[in-house]
């Protein structure tokens, strides 16, 4: 049974459809990738998962919960964390206390707990503190524990931003173009890491991506939206050759060339 | 209370919310204009507003004894007014505005709102060299005069003065021909595409820091102008009198949608009638079953403004004319 | 100034024996001069030297030092030199519970501006809740309203204890009230309409039977505490200083409990909330902080502050009328949190100081000087009339110059300098986005539709 369920999900900005009819369902403790062209819709169709923006229609549900018309705190409580895209940590705060934040949704601290600091509001440090130090080892960021996050390395931020998203100990994490501005070596780190969280955290993972190298080696399943439509989905082989795909990428003239050569070589 | 009493009232709420209404919607441009390139509530504005209004005063009471036609007169206190309130917006986003640019969100705000203060003391500072501090604004000759009938028609019971009418007409001269300027000119064309995406309008070879003055520039010498209108209307003024009307001139720009030049002038329109209304609602006390509408003091005027201006927040967040767009994630 | 902000807490060396001399000799000045600098040109030195004195408490609480000193200092400049300033010379004990109210107030708004990044401009509001509930009910005011000889001076004025409790808990709930519509909205429309909420519940002062209007209410009762009375006579104040000498030590507590508070919020999964909100809306939500109640709980924490403060202030005063409580008053207050430093607590208190010694000693004190000594001086240019200028000039030279405050916490300052270009460019192209990324509004200036197929990939 898949874990992620979506249906038929809609999103229209003025006369613009950015998403449109998409159907896409995420098996547990699967890695997959959402790729397209920018401006596919891709983003937006994180948002519309993560309660950002409400769906036009369709319908969401992850693990049989349903999560239209939950306001996006209540979809991370119910087990759905992201990263973004343009990274958005919290500049401030050091590396420690961002995945701390990320752990309040799990503490029942409240105000009174708080000012009296009682046995609830000690608890719930203590696990935060855990949490921060556990995920910094795991993402490989210990050193950086005490620095403002602003301080770290690009590489470093979107580690932690991803540390982040795992302290709220999610059933399924959404990664936006986790890849973006690092470099190979980065990368391949970062494709351990992906594997790691599926692996070792039996978290579900889906993430956008438009370095293909890592999409087509890391991925269970692909699928590809364009003009918000869902226009291919499959294993990584039979997207890369989807002629439909191709089109999308890089025109229909292009296309239509790149796909004679290929049937030129078979033949 | 009979009927034409009920009736008479309305109308004189009518044709004295207009004219308010059109004085707040002037105003309200100038903060609706530098909110659109910068996103930036202008608080100093309602200083800018206020000096127009006291240019006004010294030009009105150093020509009082010279004989000159009242409309020459209103010109110059126009035009005068314009250039200065103008210039001191200009002045302003270069100095407080312009080096905190790409600063946090609440920077200029508070910057702005420091920059108000500072100009109502040295506005009161000014005054004062005169020995004085509250104004008392001589009108030109003629200008007070009621008008009882037009077209043979006995319109007396509107109560209008001749003023009233300058105030109408002046204000829809000059929302005409903003219109035309921002919808029909280049320089329209290049402050939309400012107010739009200010980065790739740089791209585009436009200098955003130019036409950035220019707005402040524009929306500055309308502020002037409606000072002198309140120095017209009201006839009495300080220099810490443009605090409430400017509040009042914002929310009339929120109401119509922020950025949005029809929006603010329906809003100033709106918040007029509103204002004018809830002035004199207490008169309908004598109504039977209306008694408690009697409890309503004037004075709760002001409180009307607001009320609006958070019911139409709740309600409708884009205004009256404005449309919601959604955040970029 | 300088020497302030160069000296956070646990650098340099050990400065135990330079504490104890400055307090020392700043205290002894400031009592042994008190007669020369009473009258004449000489007062102008009486700021000067009370500010000098006020800054070894600081320096108390930020120079590294040994404890035991730190705690002298404290208790005899709190227990022993500031009141026996006040028994001197009542308007001392004035100033200092003025400072000590306005602190808390200041401490309030910083929970709401400093860490929640909520810009609230009608904050007074809540400060007059407070004011009014114990004004009405601890005067004669409470019989002419309710027409009952019974309340003919107010309720029993032992229930300035229960009011207290009360007061805060009426500005929580009007913070509350006010706070569900509002705090749907984002930074600047919040700081448009709270201003405009501040001005409502000033007109509703102004007119209402029940606060008498425009002619105020007086006079408004304190609690009677005799055992401390006593202890105020044995100590030689004269009887009309009992009442602030109760109250010093009162509002000494509250604001220990209000600081108390502060602290251990900032310092829990709520304070982190505050401050991911501040910083980015989007990325708070999208990390589980549930936004309108993390914000309610701001503004009603921040309200309640200012409630408890009003009931003091009133029983302070012994008179209130709405001009305590205009917009003036909540730019004041900010003011004082933006000079201190948002969001860090020695630095609020700081700001509170620095505007209260100025509005209430350096300006008048000034005014009276330049006009004893030149009687003919043109009103216009008396220094006293210029509050607007100088809280204008502090906010802006503060924002254009040092944002972060004179004692800045260690997060803001690094907030705030977030934007200055870093080594990678595509940092600083986030930032950018993420600063103009709030809910914005269509500029309808613009004819173009929002293109929000590639704006929602950007």
């Amino acid at each position: 049974m898949s874990l992620l369920d979506v249906q038929h999900l809609t999103k229209t900005f003025g006369g613009l459809t950015a998403v449109n009819d998409v159907t896409f369902q995420v098996p547990e403790r699967s890695i997959i990738s959402v790729i397209g062209p920018n401006g596919a819709g891709k983003t937006t169709f994180f948002n519309l998962i993560t309660g950002i923006y409400a769906p036009d229609r369709g319908t969401i549900t992850l693990a049989g919960q349903n999560l239209v018309g939950l306001r996006p705190d209540q979809v991370v409580s119910a087990g759905i964390a992201r990263t973004f895209q343009n990274i958005r940590l919290f500049p401030s705060m050091t590396a420690e206390e961002n995945i701390m934040l990320g752990r309040g949704t799990r503490l029942k601290t409240g105000f009174w707990d708080a000012v009296l600091r009682n046995r609830t509001f000690h608890r719930d440090e203590d696990n935060a503190h855990e949490t921060a130090s556990v995920l910094l080892d795991f993402v490989g960021l210990s050193r950086w524990r005490g620095e403002l996050s602003t301080n770290l390395p690009y590489g470093d931020q979107r580690k932690l931003e991803i540390a982040r998203a795992l302290a709220t100990t999610p059933k399924l994490v959404l990664l936006d173009e986790p890849a973006a501005g690092m470099n190979p070596r980065e990368t391949e780190d970062l494709k351990a890491l992906i594997r790691r969280i599926r692996d070792d955290l039996g978290v579900t993972v889906v993430l956008i991506e438009h370095d293909m190298r890592l999409v087509m080696t890391l991925s269970e399943n692909i699928t590809v939206l364009d003009y918000g439509t869902k226009i291919s989905e499959g294993l990584p082989h039979q997207v890369r050759n989807d002629p439909r795909v191709m089109e999308a990428y890089l025109g229909r003239g292009a296309a239509a060339g790149e796909y004679g050569k290929e049937a030129g070589q078979n033949a | 209370m009979d009927l034409q009493t009920v009736g008479n009232i309305l109308l004189q709420v009518l044709v004295g919310g207009l004219s308010l209404g059109v004085l707040y919607a002037i105003v309200a441009l100038g903060y609706t204009m530098v909110y659109g390139v910068l996103q930036l509530i202008n608080f100093a504005h309602s200083e800018v507003f206020i000096t127009g209004g006291i240019i006004a005063y010294l030009v009105f009471s150093g020509l009082q004894g010279v004989a000159m036609n009242g409309y020459v007169k209103l010109l110059l206190a126009g035009l005068a007014a314009m250039a200065v309130s103008g210039l001191l917006n200009v002045l302003i986003e270069r100095l407080a505005y312009r080096p905190l640019r790409g600063a946090q969100r609440l920077v200029p705000l508070i910057t702005a709102i420091g920059v108000s203060l500072v100009l109502q003391d040295l506005l009161r500072f000014l005054v004062g060299l005169r020995g004085q501090f509250d104004l008392s604004v001589p009108l030109p000759q003629g200008f007070a005069n009621p008008i009882t009938s037009v077209l043979g028609i006995n319109i007396s019971v509107l109560n209008l003065q001749v003023k009233d009418v300058i105030l109408i007409v002046v204000a829809a001269l000059m929302l005409v021909g903003l219109n035309l300027l921002v919808n029909h000119t280049r320089l329209g064309r290049a402050i939309r595409a400012v107010a739009h995406d200010r980065q790739t309008s740089g791209l585009m070879g436009i200098d955003a820091n130019r036409i950035i003055s220019l707005t402040f520039l524009i929306g500055g010498a309308l502020g002037g102008l409606g000072g002198v209108m309140f120095a017209m209307k009201y006839q009495a003024l300080n220099a810490y009198s443009g605090t409430v009307p400017g509040l009042k001139a914002f929310t009339a720009a929120v109401l119509g949608g922020i950025g949005n030049i029809p929006g603010a002038v329906l809003g100033g329109l709106v918040l007029g009638w509103l204002e004018t209304l809830l002035g004199v609602i207490s008169l309908f006390g004598s109504i039977p079953g209306l008694a408690w509408l009697g409890a309503i003091k004037a004075e709760y005027k002001d409180i009307g403004a607001f009320l609006a201006l958070i019911l139409i927040l709740f309600l409708k967040p884009a205004g009256l004319l404005g449309k919601a767009t959604t955040e970029k994630v | 100034m300088t020497s302030l902000s160069a000296s956070p807490r646990g650098l340099g060396g050990d400065r135990t024996l330079a504490l104890l001399a400055y307090t020392a000799v700043t205290a002894l000045l400031l009592i042994f001069m008190r007669g020369f600098v009473a009258d004449g040109p000489a007062r102008l030195l009486a700021p000067v030297l009370f500010g000098a004195f006020l800054l070894s408490l600081l320096f108390a609480y930020q120079w590294r030092a040994a404890g035991w000193a730190k705690t002298l200092v404290f208790a005899v400049g709190i227990g022993f030199v500031l009141p026996f300033m006040g028994r001197d010379n009542t308007s001392y004990f004035d100033l200092v519970i003025q400072m000590l109210i306005f602190a808390a107030l200041a401490l309030g708004l910083n929970i709401v501006v400093g860490l929640a990044g909520l810009l609230d401009l009608g904050y007074i509001a809540f400060f007059a809740v407070g004011a009014y509930l114990w004004g009405v009910f601890g005067s004669p005011q409470l019989g002419a309203v309710t027409g009952n000889p019974v309340f003919a001076n107010g309720v029993n004025p032992n229930l300035f204890w229960l009011f207290i409790p009360l007061g805060v808990l009426a500005a929580a709930l009007v913070g509350v009230l006010i706070g569900l519509p509002v705090l749907k909205l984002k930074g600047d429309y919040l700081a448009i309409v709270t201003l405009g909420l501040g001005e409502v519940v000033r007109i509703f002062a102004n007119n209402l039977d029940v606060t008498n209007g425009p002619q105020g209410i007086t006079p408004i009762e304190s609690a009677p505490v005799p055992w401390l009375n006593t202890l105020a006579q044995n100590l030689g104040f004269s009887e009309d200083q009992y009442r602030l000498f109760f109250l010093y030590f009162l509002v000494l507590v509250v604001i220990a409990v209000v600081i108390l508070v502060n602290y251990r919020l900032d310092r829990s999964k709520i304070g982190r909330a505050w401050v991911a909100i501040r910083e980015d809306e989007i990325a708070a939500q999208a990390m589980g902080v549930p936004l309108l109640r993390t914000k309610l709980l701001a503004f009603a924490t921040g309200a309640s502050f200012a409630g408890a403060m009003g009931v003091i202030f009133a029983a302070k005063q012994n008179f209130i009328d709405p001009k305590s409580f205009d917009y003036f008053q909540s730019i004041g207050v900010l003011s004082m949190v933006i000079l201190g430093g948002m969001g860090n607590i020695a630095g609020v208190f700081l700001g509170a100081v620095v505007v209260t010694l100025l509005n209430l000693m350096v300006l008048p004190t000034l005014s009276e000087v330049l006009q004893q000594s030149f009687p003919n001086l043109n009103q216009n240019l008396d220094p006293s009339k210029y509050q607007r200028l100088i809280f204008g000039l502090v906010l802006v030279l503060m924002m254009l110059y040092r944002p972060e405050g004179l004692l800045p916490s260690a997060r803001r300052k690094a907030e705030m300098h977030a934007d200055e270009p870093a080594p990678d460019s595509l940092v600083t192209q986030n930032q950018l986005e993420g600063d103009t990324g709030s809910e914005v509004f269509s500029p309808g200036l613009s004819t173009m539709k929002e293109n929000d197929r590639t704006g929602s990939e950007r």
